[in-house]
């Protein structure tokens, strides 16, 4: 089976095979096929092979999984191959897109927004307030451009992802 | 002692009592909002009941409501915790009228010391040090000037009402004293809808150093040595320990002193703490004192083999102090590292549903966790999850330990600060225990990235995984109710296509 794992900015092509007796071939992006001894578990993988052993914890959040080996824990997001497809697809469209968009990394509440419509801004710049657990976070955006469309008013409740601000144009 | 005691708070610290009740043999009774009707806290109960919907001034706030739930349950007492209602001094004399024990200092003592300014005069007529500067709360520019100028720049700018650094500003130069005056006062009134504030001289190479007191209604009073917490950002402490390696016996015998002192100043009774300041000259100043239970006291617990939940039960039961000054020996070394529900670089809080916990374990390794692997972290409340402890026979061993137990420690689902701390415990400063209030302000070491193995094991490990629940879900997709080993076989082998 093939899956597209993507982690960070990578995007990396895993197969992987059942031979048998808790055995998998696997093969990670560009490197070389190897058989490895794993115990499979929901929350848990333990690689035991070659005598080396590491156990993986593995938990859901959203659409990701959260990753923790070795007192290290990423997330990242297993594709099949069908959903590798409409992914790509949607990055596709989302290029061709007018900007990017500012967005609320937690749900939480709108305190204020500190940008206009026609607005000019920098990388990095203040553009919306939004309060969560009893604490004002100041949410910027990450280039610089000439705000588009505003999508939230203070006093708004916001889910996670939620668009904020969207930027067009890329002012110099 | 008492049959029954009512814990109004939540998370951590509600999970923290809640223990030491059962260790008496006390049953526990917990409340709730909507939103925690299964949290952990709840779970750690025998009774619960509901105070209300989840914003806290709906619920965990709500005197009557609270009240109301311990006469509904029978229990006895109420243990506040700390934060919510447990420095209200109104509702610690309610609980008193309805006929039930407050575990905590009498309602005078937590108004005396409230009030920063109150607290100030009281320490002072006992002969307690304090930062130099303005004792009354100033409306006018011309007089925090002429303050200022008396106790000589840096000074700091401080809400009267106030806390948690809100309203508060360090002023370097004249010239820029008028405007951060009005910027501290605008914040004041809007946190604190009073903009009274007040100027202080402000310490070079600060320490942020606590004294615990634990004082009975006979009289008896002693303290139980200090916490360093010196480790912070934005005036949140992040990394405690215990003792300072900054603070040697004779300073902490001094300090000791002094804070006894203040706490019978103003009539205490229970565990308290007294904060001070400390500067690098190693002269000390009161800052406030806090009437309640601490977060970070399970330092203190570990390095003197004291539990003050249990303390504070027993001289709320009117028993006497059951140890002398001199029985009171510090042994080995303490750090507590609290984990937040926030991005260690952001800083941007991370609530959401936990979906795997592994908490560490082993030798000298304390946990106080407000969650487990079926929580969810909502965004209403505090975001720390959990507090994690070591002990150590010195400080290298609990330092050791720590990084250990932080490797140990696995949280799903949400973010942690856990990488945070590996910092902090990497960073060269605090190996050597030379460090002040401004380590976080500084450089910290690089934060640990995967290297091309772990991104290696852990991709084929995910894969593996995901390959069997697509096995598995191919296979009950197919009808029959419990499969049979045999067409599990084919099946799986005619979807690998072998």
């Amino acid at each position: 089976m093939r899956y597209t794992i993507e982690l960070g900015q990578e995007s990396i092509a895993v197969c992987v095979d059942a031979v048998g007796a808790g055995r998998y071939r696997v093969r990670v992006g560009d490197g070389e096929a190897r058989v490895v001894s794993a115990w499979a578990q929901a929350g848990l993988v333990h690689l035991h092979t070659e005598g080396r052993s590491v156990s993986v914890r593995t938990g859901a959040r959203g659409e990701g999984t959260d990753v923790h080996a070795g007192g290290l824990g990423e997330t990242l997001t297993i594709l099949d191959a069908r959903a590798a497809r409409l992914r790509a697809r949607r990055d596709a469209c989302e290029l061709n897109g007018s900007g990017d968009v500012v967005r609320s990394p937690m749900p939480g509440r709108v305190v204020s927004v500190m940008v206009a419509v026609g607005d000019t801004v920098t990388a990095g710049q203040g553009v919306a307030i939004v309060e969560a657990m009893k604490m004002e976070n100041e949410l910027r955006c990450e280039r610089a451009g000439v705000v588009e469309a505003i999508h939230v008013r203070a006093g708004d409740a916001v889910e996670s992802n939620a668009e904020l601000v969207t930027l067009g144009g890329t002012s110099e | 002692m008492f049959a029954k005691v009512l814990v109004a708070n939540r998370g951590e610290i509600a999970v923290r009592v809640m223990r030491t009740l059962r260790d008496l043999g006390i049953s526990p009774v917990a409340i709730y909002s909507e939103a925690d009707r299964h949290a952990l806290h709840v779970r750690a109960a025998d009774a619960a009941v509901c105070v209300g919907p989840e914003a806290s001034s709906q619920s965990y706030l709500v005197a009557d409501a609270v009240l109301d739930a311990a006469r509904r349950t029978g229990a006895s007492a109420i243990h506040p915790g700390y934060g919510f209602l447990s420095e209200n001094a109104d509702f610690a004399r309610r609980v008193g009228a309805s006929g039930l024990t407050w575990i905590g200092p009498p309602p005078d003592a937590i108004s005396m010391m409230g009030d920063k300014l109150t607290a100030r005069a009281t320490v002072e007529a006992a002969g307690v040090p304090t930062v130099p500067g303005g004792s009354g709360a100033i409306t006018d520019t011309g007089d925090a000037l002429e303050v200022a100028r008396a106790v000589g720049f840096p000074v700091m700018l401080k809400a009267s009402a106030g806390g948690g650094g809100k309203g508060m500003r360090l002023v370097h130069t004249e010239a820029e004293f008028g405007a951060s005056l009005d910027a501290a006062r605008r914040e004041a009134a809007g946190a604190f809808g009073d903009d009274a504030v007040y100027v202080e001289k402000f310490i070079t190479e600060p320490h942020h150093v606590e004294i615990q007191v634990l004082c009975d209604a006979h009289g008896g009073a002693v303290y139980i040595g200090e916490r360093e917490c010196s480790v912070q950002r934005r005036h949140q402490k992040v990394v405690e320990e215990c003792p300072s390696p900054f603070i040697d016996e004779p300073l902490r015998r001094r300090m000791g002193e002094v804070a006894v002192a203040a706490a019978r100043a103003c009539g205490y009774v229970g565990a308290g703490t007294v904060e001070f300041l400390v500067g690098g000259d190693r002269g000390f100043y009161f800052l406030e004192m806090n009437t309640r239970l601490q977060v970070e006291h399970p330092v203190t617990e570990l390095v003197y083999g004291v539990d003050l939940v249990e303390q504070q039960l027993r001289v709320a039961a009117g028993e006497r102090l059951g140890f002398r000054q001199e029985e009171l020996v510090p042994r080995g070394h303490a750090i507590e590292c609290r984990l937040y529900a926030e991005d260690p670089e952001t800083f941007l809080p991370s609530p959401g549903r936990v979906t795997g916990v592994r908490w560490p374990g082993g030798p000298g390794v304390r946990v106080d966790a407000g969650i487990d692997g079926h929580s969810v972290v909502g965004m209403a409340y505090d975001p720390m999850v959990a507090k994690v402890c070591t002990w150590g026979r010195d400080r290298a061993q609990a330092i050791r330990r720590m990084r250990r137990a932080l490797d140990e420690t696995v949280i799903l689902g949400i973010t942690t600060n856990v990488p945070l701390h590996h910092r902090v415990l990497a960073h060269p400063d605090f190996v050597a225990g030379r460090y002040d209030t401004g380590l976080l302000g500084t450089e910290l070491p690089a934060p640990a990235s995967a290297d091309a193995g772990w991104r290696e094991a852990v991709t084929a490990a995910v894969a593996i995984q995901r390959l069997e629940a697509d096995l598995a879900k191919a296979n009950n997709h197919h009808g029959a109710a419990t499969p049979s080993a045999w067409l599990l076989q084919g099946r799986g082998r005619g979807l690998r296509g072998g």
